[in-house]
């Protein structure tokens, strides 16, 4: 019986190290702040919302129309290039100006 | 005031989008696979057209449509006069900080529906072919309109060739956030140009609500000048449903 139980325990161990705590949040991905000009409306937005949503990484989209920028939260550990950001609000029908990046581990340590 | 000049308005205000005039035609961006619906009634003494639209957008500077015309007459039964497919095509956008410059070309030909539904388009002058341009500018606070057409409308004798012009403005008295509901206020000019000038002018107050990509518009277009006095004077409804 004690012979099954230790590679049990070890199995038990060895999972609660590699799995995050329960209740614990995924570490959060960096985030982007586009500059996009012509958006003046909500279906403006819709349609830059929806293009955006679609490229691989991109967890989340928020678009301040009375800004013109458009707030994308990417999944941790990933990286979507301004050439590919450029192509898809062109998509979309509008004009990208700018990217401005946060990156959320750096900012953490940064204020540590 | 005759038929082919009322009906010619039909033609002139399809395949909208985003958030513009109800009659004059929006030179839109709209993105790609929205939608538009819409019914558009004209009265004129006791005859009604009634026309239907359909638009899908392919890509957001191209949008094909679908628009179909029945003329409902007293003391017969409602009659199919034309169904057109029309074309949108985004020709120059300039984009600033939240506004956009826009110009575009629209037109629509009719198809073949049968020697009945010919007829019923000549006598009621329901155009066979559309060309115009649209220009806006479009910005938080409000946006402008204008667009001039071309027309070749059928007669028993042969074809004339009609043309309308139109200016719009809209006002947004409370700008609201992405997602929030928010209104619109229009006001729109037509003119109508048929052979021997001015024909019409007509003024339209309208409005819209939207949220997100639901728009709701609704407006309706009075006659303030017609030329041919004795005519019945025309009205016309329009409502439209983008999303």
């Amino acid at each position: 019986m004690s012979q099954m139980m230790i590679p049990a325990a070890f199995a038990a161990l060895i999972l609660a190290l590699t799995r995050p705590a329960l209740g614990q949040a995924p570490a959060p991905g960096d985030s982007l702040r586009l500059k996009v000009d012509g958006m003046v409306c909500s279906l403006c937005a819709y349609g830059v919302e929806r293009r955006l949503k679609k490229i691989e990484h991109v967890e989340g989209v928020r678009v301040e129309l009375d800004s013109g920028l458009v707030v994308l939260t990417l999944r941790p550990g990933t990286v979507v290039s301004d050439s590919v950001l450029t192509a898809e609000v062109r998509r979309a029908g509008f004009a990208l100006r700018g990217v401005t990046r946060f990156n959320r581990r750096r900012t953490e340590e940064g204020t540590r | 005031m005759s038929r082919a000049l009322a009906l010619l308005l039909c033609l002139c205000a399809r395949v909208g989008a985003a958030q513009e005039p109800i009659f004059v035609t929006p030179p839109v961006t709209m993105y790609q696979f929205g939608g538009v619906a819409g019914v558009d009634v004209e009265r004129a003494g006791r005859t009604t057209a009634v026309s239907t639209e359909a638009a899908i957008g392919l890509l957001p500077p191209w949008t094909v449509s679908v628009h179909a015309v029945g003329i409902d007459d007293p003391g017969a039964a409602f009659e199919l006069a034309r169904v057109h497919v029309g074309t949108r095509v985004r020709l120059v956008k300039v984009d600033r900080p939240r506004e956009w410059l826009l110009l575009s070309a629209y037109g629509a030909v009719a198809l073949p529906a049968g020697d009945a539904a010919r007829e019923v388009a000549e006598s009621h002058g329901v155009p066979d072919v559309l060309f115009g341009l649209s220009a806006a500018r479009m910005a938080r606070g409000g946006d402008s309109f204008g667009d001039v057409a071309l027309a070749r409308v059928p007669t028993p004798a042969g074809s004339r060739t009609v043309g309308t012009f139109g200016l719009a403005w809209g006002w947004r008295p409370r700008p609201g956030g992405y997602g929030e509901l928010e209104g619109q206020l229009f006001g729109e000019a037509r003119m109508q140009y048929a052979e021997r000038g001015v024909a019409v002018l007509g003024l339209a107050p309208g409005f819209l609500v939207h949220s997100k990509n639901t728009v709701f518009k609704l407006g309706v277009l009075f006659p303030v000048w017609e030329r041919e006095v004795e005519a019945d004077p025309v009205v016309r409804a329009a409502v439209k449903l983008l999303f």
